[in-house]
Order: C-alpha cells, then structure tokens, then sequence
C-alpha cells in the first residue's frame, strides 16, 4: 500500500520482509531514485517514506496533485524491488 | 557572551525554524519549532533570514538579560513582556540596551513564544537552556540590520507591529484538518469528527493528548513511521505527534494533520479544545498552497513597513 501521509510524506507500507529487501536495495545503491524533489527516506520495519515539499512540486511541475507526481516516481522502483506485492 | 539567562522557564530551547540533522552539536537536537510560523515572524521583523535559530521558549518563559545593545521582536503565543520599566508586545520590533532584561507575563492564548535577535544567536553547550547559561550572538549583521539599528538607535520601539487580526486565520481556529489514510475505514473518521477533543498534557515537544470519545479500532500489526503531526490511537485516544516524537511508533495512526495546521496546535495548551476535520491528501495541497501564498503576503507587508520606517527615518 502506497499513500500520502499528511501534506509532506509517501509511505509505502508492507511486510517486514519486502521492507527489508528494499533497505537492503536503498543502502547499496539509494533505489536509483534521484529525484530533485525527495528529500529524506525514512525506514521502518513496514514502512518506507519519502519527504518532500508539496509546493516546490506543484510550482516546478505545475501540478495541483504533487503526492500524485511523487508516487508516479517511487512506486515502479518500488514494485520492482518488492516484486509487484 | 551576549545573552544571560536568569532563569530558565519551563523548557527553553534554542530551535530551529525546521529539522536540521546535519548539526555538529554533540546530543543537541535540532527537530524544528513545534510552531513554525512564529520564528519565521519574529526573524523577518529583525531583518533576519526567516530560518535563523531562535529562542522557543514554552509555558514559562525564561528572563534574559543583554549585555550590549541589540534588536530583538518575538511572535507566537499572546505573552505580553517587560524591557526593564517597559511594557511590550509580541510581533514588534525592540531596542534593548546593555543591561536591560527581558522578562514575560503569564500568556493569556498560546504556549510558546519564539524570540529572535538581530544577526542571530548560537549555543556552545547544550541547546536547552538553564538558569545562568549564556547565548552567543552571531552579529551576521547584513546592510538591513545596520539600516534597522540606525532606525532604532534613539528609540525603544517602532509605532507598528503585526495586528493580531492579521494572525487569526492561522492561529484563533480550533479545527484541524487530517489527512486519512486508505487503510482507516470511514467510520473511524466519521467518530472522529463528531465530538470535540480536549488537551489533557502535553509532554514536551514530544506529543498531545488529548481527553473525549473512544476510538474503537486497533489497525494493522505494523510499525509505522514516526512523523510530526501523526494522529496515532493510544488507549483509544488520538495523540498527536509534535517535532521530538519517537521516529517510528506501533501505536495505530490514523492519520496526519497537514503542515500548515501545526502552527496553531504548538500553541495549544492543557485544556485547549481540538476538533478534526477529515480529508484528502489533494485538498491539503491545495490549503498548503494557500497557506504559502498567505506567509509570503505576509513577509513582504513586513518588508513594506520596514523599508516605509527606513525611508521615513531618513527623511
């Protein structure tokens, strides 16, 4: 499950396991993730997120929907570590 | 040394206007205002850079004592201070003279108080603050704060400040907004704005409680993120996470209130009323925008009245 978590966060949440597999991914090579507008990667044992700030986006990409921009960004990374689940 | 405490008040901590992590000071945390805007108000009127550290100062607030002469404003909850004899105000530029020290009334709204002296400051122990620790001013003094101290050199205050009508539509509501997650049924939400919840104690910068209707749902077994604003369930009440929350949590969260609803809940005070308002992430962006253009109206109403003092003075 991926979801905007508040104004200024994605989290992506899933089993211990497939987090597991993506911070293994993320400490050897960031998720090849090199996105302008991702600060932050916060891991738990479920959980992954990505801080950004929702006005630098909307402003840079004219968009009204900046967690939609920031999920279309991390989430075919995403699925491809974890496999699609 | 440019800044004695006298006595240290309840919690003052030298802050940062957002999370820093990349400081250099040994076990001093950087995690940010629990108010956010307030600094940024209080550093503008001084001709700061909005994000210069101040002094966030909650519940009492500390007496300081200058030692040389400087400018100083501070913005957050309604405590009115004293200078020496004289009696001043939040959200409005001072002169302080060596020797002058600075001292607060009981708030009569609000928490906290963010205080900002020209050219910034800076610790070199430990950023929370106890009677007898001194405050290093940085003098980063830019061609604005030599124009401010020229402006100030025969006079305690400016005639003008920012009006608390110009503040109420960020701090006087006591609806907050919740981003919901997929995962929460409905029902959840629908409980949540039904009552109104009361503040029960805050622990310091680290979380709200709060008293009023149950909340009957227990979520996934998860360990979920820390993040500041979260509404977690704990013993089926919200608490809510403020800058110094633990970074990840198994309490259930429901929800998080949107960046731009914080600023009034850091001035929210044991017995303060919160009500929630549920809704989607694409409408917090769209409150989020609109609260960006608002502070930013703001700064440069502050910049006019500044440079209209300036001209006025030169005149």
């Amino acid at each position: 499950m991926i979801f905007a978590n508040g104004d200024k966060i994605i989290t992506y949440q899933e089993d211990a396991s497939v987090i597991k597999n993506i911070k293994a991914q993320y400490d050897k090579n960031g998720l090849h993730i090199e996105n302008p507008y991702i600060g932050e990667v916060a891991f738990t044992k479920n959980t992954v997120s990505f801080y950004y700030d929702p006005v630098v986006v909307m402003e840079n990409e004219n968009t009204i929907e900046p967690a939609s921009y920031i999920i279309s960004i991390v989430e075919p990374v995403l699925d491809s570590v974890s496999g699609g689940k | 040394m440019s800044l004695i405490i006298q006595e240290g008040g309840l919690l003052t901590i030298l802050q940062t206007v957002d999370k820093h992590t990349d400081n250099n000071q040994k076990n001093n945390e950087y995690n940010g205002a629990v108010d956010s805007l307030s600094p940024m108000l209080a550093n503008k009127l001084v001709g700061n850079d909005v994000h210069e550290p101040t002094l966030e100062m909650s519940g009492q607030p500390a007496v300081i004592q200058f030692t040389e002469p400087t400018i100083i404003a501070y913005s957050g909850g309604d405590f009115n201070g004293r200078v020496s004899e004289d009696d001043i105000q939040p959200n409005r530029i001072y002169h302080v003279d060596r020797g002058d020290v600075l001292s607060f009334q009981e708030s009569t709204r609000g928490n906290r108080l963010y205080l900002a002296v020209a050219g910034g400051i800076a610790v070199e122990k430990s950023n929370v603050l106890k009677s007898g620790d001194e405050i290093i001013m940085r003098r980063n003094y830019t061609a604005l704060h030599d124009e401010i101290f020229h402006m100030m050199s025969n006079k305690r205050k400016v005639s003008w400040g920012i009006g608390v009508y110009s503040l109420v539509e960020v701090y006087l509501s006591d609806t907050y907004h919740i981003v919901k997650r997929p995962d929460v049924p409905d029902e959840v939400y629908e409980k949540l704005e039904e009552r109104e919840y009361t503040v029960t104690k805050e622990e310091n910068r680290i979380q709200l409680s709060v008293e009023g209707q149950k909340i009957d749902f227990a979520g996934t077994d998860c360990v979920n993120l820390g993040v500041l604003g979260g509404v977690y369930l704990a013993n089926n009440l919200p608490a809510i996470a403020l800058n110094d929350f633990s970074s990840e949590t198994e309490l259930t969260h429901i929800g998080t209130i949107p960046s731009y609803h914080m600023h009034k809940l850091g001035q929210k005070r044991r017995g303060s009323k919160i009500k929630f308002k549920a809704i989607d992430a694409s409408d917090a962006h769209a409150e989020a925008y609109g609260h960006y253009l608002w502070v930013n109206s703001l700064f440069k109403a502050i910049d006019y009245k500044i440079s209209k003092e300036l001209v006025k003075e030169k005149m």
